[in-house]
């Protein structure tokens, strides 16, 4: 449901979040409560010769958060996302 | 793994969709409310509205509206009414694909390269009728009026 709320565009913040001040990263958030699932993505925006815009999101880690607020864990998850470069293969 | 976004729902939907007419359904419900709701926080973040203040408007409670939010509840058409004149917006639902052919129609007659002028005069009209429409559309499956 979030993959295609993002594709359709109609997604709400209570789903999926891009965090603006970790620019490239973002958030699907799986469940709320006690058992806060989360996966932090990388997102990459970039334009193909065609001119379609593409915006590529990589699944990176799950994590149970438990605060509300960002703790140190997920600031360094956030980072490492923001530094790592992945390699990427075509589907076929 | 690399997959454009289209053949990337696609797939998804490949491994996680058994064809389950009930779940397909389900899943559709889901994302036209989905529709509703992205529009509505939206307009709530432009206007200002936190989530208290717009369910004391709706007449429900904040929770409520998060749990709609999250796909958790489906809200009912007169939720979604109401949500619509706390905020001043009215919704349309149109098939996606008049909004796709709409806006490829306004597409083509903007840009003005595949656009033949000499059938500007003949078609000016009814271009005109589609643009006043698409004006009135905003760019997914549920519209803002």
């Amino acid at each position: 449901m979030i993959i295609e709320g993002i594709f359709r565009n109609t997604i709400t913040r209570d789903l999926y979040e891009e965090y603006s001040e970790y620019p490239g990263t973002a958030t699907m958030k799986l469940s709320k409560g006690s058992d806060n699932y989360r996966i932090y993505c990388k997102i990459e925006r970039f334009t193909e010769k065609d001119s379609t815009k593409v915006k590529q999101i990589v699944l990176v880690r799950l994590h149970h958060k438990k605060d509300q607020k960002l703790s140190k864990k997920e600031i360094n998850i956030l980072s490492s996302i923001q530094n790592n470069d992945y390699e990427y293969k075509k589907w076929s | 793994m690399i997959m454009n976004t289209k053949n990337g729902v696609e797939a998804f939907k490949k491994i996680f969709n058994d064809g389950n007419y009930k779940e397909e359904v389900e899943f559709e419900t889901q994302m036209l409310a989905l529709s509703f709701l992205s529009s509505i926080e939206k307009e709530a973040e432009k206007q200002n509205v936190n989530r208290k203040q717009l369910a004391k408007k709706v007449g429900t409670s904040a929770s409520y509206i998060t749990q709609i939010m999250r796909g958790n509840k489906i809200p009912n058409l007169k939720i979604l009414a109401a949500l619509g004149i706390a905020l001043n917006i009215k919704f349309n639902i149109v098939p996606v694909e008049d909004i796709q052919a709409s806006r490829r129609d306004f597409d083509e007659y903007t840009s003005g390269v595949k656009f033949d002028s000499s059938r500007i005069k003949k078609m000016s009209f009814e271009h005109e009728e589609k643009i006043r429409r698409i004006n009135k559309f905003r760019p997914l499956s549920i519209c803002k009026g």
